[in-house]
């Protein structure tokens, strides 16, 4: 049990009222005949940094490369900084930067080789900024890309993205090979970067922290739907875990219409709800009252929320 | 034990096709034999032989699948692998050398008891991707310089009983070389771009597996390449950062796609590719037929244009990258894009076969090489476009991959001889421009079409084979 879908656009931040730096509906993506995305509809504000969740396999890393045009859609409609994602694309892309989940791009390539072919290409290139990364990352400049490890080809793809001062910023699980460390000042990096007019990320992740630390906006994939779109101030706010607990237990979950999440944990009931919503508040009560049970509420971190909706 | 079965099993699982054409190659010499009032049964022996030494071949295409140093932590997995050896050794060598003991008597099935360990042993090291097995061609091309004397003092010792026992210690020693290059003992060599193909070794139909280990001297020349294309790529980056334009965007992008196509990657290839067309003239000698061995030396230069079918699939991840940086404005520009620059691959092929002809013409008959030029300056050039395009849109499946490539070679070999024999009996004018004429006209339709039906095939950014994601 539990909703279906949470429509509540997240209040546009540093961008223009109402503007939308991508916006998906209906999309649909299949492979083999396994839908991955049902219907998807998705809106992220100007401004704001936007924190993917979902669980392995949930559709993350699909639904990006759909919104970039990387992979071909079944049905449905993007738009990207404010035109349709489809032909013609052209100068568009520079606005965008992309770090893929893998980054597997041209290993035989030198970084410096590397950074100055793409450098090569765009307007805007901040080489400070590269410089700067290069250095604190400890990135030698005469590596071959196919001999860093895994964390340090995260770090040059990062390096990458950003030096183009990109508008829309697209990180699939970017800090997943990166120490703590690197982790830690690749936000501080990121955060003054993208936090100024007009600039917006999109950020897929497990680590739950991290979107606590840079005050993300939350959006949950499940079921090939975005099922969660709210501000991490509103989800801290507002949901909470509610246990009912009765003397006898509970053998079943009473059905209470409008939680996020219910399930039966050592005989006690235990629901995930928005304390905004006082329909559903009310209905709680009344449950409660009914199946003679008391209710406790406890606040739930990001992490309890994942655990519970994903 | 199971493990042991999977293991002896996993050369026929791979290729099936390739077993099925053993086992009809074994029947059909034992078919042929009994045709006839006398019976040959050195008929049924000799397709065994070659039979079995195709399965051989096989186990070392099996063995190079699984030469990783993770399968080394499998439990008990060198265990398994010598008794799935031992099972096959029993197969196909004890039990083959056994029925020619039953029929011949023993001394000729010591011989084939040694033959067959080192034949067998060969053949796992062909196979597994080891530039060492080329050595055999270098002794038996040796063997013609041997002097008469020599010969004389070896023959009791190439006749006598002892001789088969040379054999297994070589297969042992060739068995052992096996195993050092399936699991070298240090880091695996960095992948090249999946366009280029430096190396005689790394060419060849649908070989697309990763980098085999180098020599220090092969490294070294590689490094010395790498450096070169470096530079060629930042002077092309930093000039098209000055002033952009469509011709110098090809040009950076055939500098990032195609490293080895620079003076320095030329003569790389060239040195190593050299030494190949020069064994094989000498292996066929001053009597050898010029415009034959200079067509296989034209084919030696353009086999690496069949990297960029090839390699494209391997190249997809990285394309992501590619497309963001290009920003071009419709898909279809991309890949014009890149189609456009993969006639960077041109000018190397058709300079190599340049020199690899001449080396040819001037090591089997000095006098002619002005006409080996002229031929292959008539057709190096229209042979390296229908080429590339030929492989452009090789097809997945592996055998219709390896029958276009048959006939391409076969193609580009019987062009060169013909395009020569017409030149030598009807001179330049009335050989040489029909010629030109044939072999242009084919090869701006093949390409036109080529790069027409590859603009027009969808775009994937995906790796080969990979499906969802996460």
């Amino acid at each position: 049990m539990g909703r279906q879908q949470d429509a509540a656009p997240v209040a546009p931040g540093n961008g223009a009222a109402g503007t939308t730096a991508m916006s998906a509906c209906g999309l649909r993506k299949s492979f083999d005949g396994h839908a991955v995305l049902q219907d998807l509809d998705w809106v992220v504000p100007e401004g704001r940094v936007v924190g993917l969740l979902g669980r392995n396999g949930a559709g993350k890393t699909t639904l990006l490369r759909c919104v970039l045009g990387l992979s071909p859609l079944d049905a449905g409609r993007i738009e990207v900084l404010g035109e349709p994602m489809d032909e013609p694309r052209g100068q568009r892309l520079h606005r965008i930067g992309y770090v893929p989940q893998s980054f597997d791009l041209f290993p035989w390539m030198r970084i410096d080789a590397f950074l100055e072919f793409t450098a090569a290409f765009y307007r805007r290139w901040d080489a400070a900024l590269v410089e700067r990364l290069l250095g604190t990352w400890q990135l030698d400049r005469g590596k071959k890309i196919a001999a860093l490890s895994q964390g340090q080809r995260q770090m040059l793809a990062i390096v990458r993205a950003l030096a183009p001062d990109p508008d829309l910023l697209v990180l699939d699980e970017p800090v997943a090979s990166l120490d703590p460390i690197a982790r830690r000042d690749f936000l501080a990096t990121l955060l003054p970067l993208m936090r100024r007019p007009g600039k917006t990320v999109i950020f897929s992740t497990h680590i739950t922290t991290d979107l606590e630390r840079v005050d993300a906006d939350i959006a949950l994939l499940r079921g090939g739907r975005i099922v969660l779109t709210r501000a991490l101030a509103e989800i801290n706010a507002r949901f909470r875990r509610a246990v009912l607990i009765r003397a006898q237990g509970f053998a079943l979950v009473p059905p209470l219409a409008g939680a996020w999440a219910a399930r039966i944990h050592e005989s006690k009931a235990i629901y995930v709800i928005d304390e905004g919503d006082a329909a559903l508040r009310s209905a709680l009560d009344q449950l409660a009252a009914r199946e003679q049970a008391t209710v406790m509420l406890a606040p739930l971190d990001l992490e309890d929320l994942f655990v519970e909706l994903a | 034990m199971r493990a042991a079965l999977k293991l002896a099993l996993l050369p026929l699982r791979i290729a099936p096709w390739a077993a099925v054409a053993i086992a009809l190659l074994i029947g059909l010499g034992g078919v042929l034999s009994t045709i006839g009032d006398h019976p040959a049964p050195w008929i049924a022996l000799l397709f065994a032989a070659v039979g079995l030494w195709f399965l051989w071949l096989l186990a070392g295409v099996g063995l190079k699948g699984i030469a990783r140093k993770e399968t080394l932590l499998l439990p008990d997995f060198t265990r398994a692998l010598a008794l799935a050896g031992a099972a096959w050794g029993l197969l196909f060598w004890l039990a083959p050398c056994l029925i020619v003991a039953a029929l011949y008597g023993l001394r000729p099935a010591w011989t084939a008891l040694g033959g067959g360990a080192a034949g067998a042993a060969w053949a796992i090291l062909s196979s597994s991707g080891s530039r060492s097995s080329l050595w055999i061609w270098v002794l038996i091309i040796g063997a013609r310089f041997v002097p008469p004397m020599l010969w004389t003092a070896l023959e009791p010792a190439l006749t006598g009983a002892g001789l088969p026992l040379a054999g297994l210690l070589l297969a042992a020693l060739l068995l052992r070389l096996t195993w050092q290059r399936l699991f070298p003992a240090g880091d695996p060599p960095l992948p090249e771009s999946p366009l280029a193909a430096p190396d005689p070794m790394r060419r060849g139909v649908g070989n697309d597996t990763p980098s085999v280990a180098h020599s220090r001297l092969v490294r070294r020349l590689h490094d010395w390449s790498g450096e070169g294309a470096g530079t060629r790529l930042r002077r092309r980056a930093s000039r098209y950062h000055a002033a952009p334009s469509p011709a110098r965007e090809r040009s950076l992008l055939r500098a990032l796609l195609l490293p080895h196509e620079q003076p320095r990657g030329w003569l790389v290839r060239w040195l190593l590719f050299g030494i190949f067309v020069a064994v094989y003239a000498l292996a066929l000698g001053h009597g050898a037929q010029l415009g034959m061995v200079a067509g296989y030396a034209t084919f030696f230069a353009m086999t690496g244009l069949n990297t960029i079918g090839a390699g494209m699939p391997r190249l997809q991840p990285s394309l992501v990258e590619l497309y963001f940086t290009l920003a071009p404005p419709t898909r279809a520009d991309f890949k014009t894009a890149l189609v456009d620059s993969f006639l960077g691959v041109l000018p190397g092929a058709i300079l190599g076969a340049f020199v690899y002809t001449l080396l040819a013409a001037l090591l089997i008959d000095p006098t002619q090489w002005l006409r080996v030029l002229t031929t292959t300056a008539i057709l190096a050039p229209p042979l390296a476009l229908g080429t590339l395009a030929l492989y452009l849109n090789l097809p997945g499946n592996v055998i219709l991959r390896t029958v276009v490539t048959i006939i391409t070679v076969f193609g580009q070999m019987g062009a060169y001889w013909t395009g020569y024999v017409l030149l030598a009996r009807l001179g330049p004018l009335w050989g040489g421009v029909p010629t030109l004429v044939l072999t242009w006209g084919f090869a701006i339709g093949a390409w036109t079409t080529a790069r027409r039906l590859w603009i027009g095939n969808p775009l994937s950014f995906d790796p080969p084979r990979a499906k969802a994601g996460g």
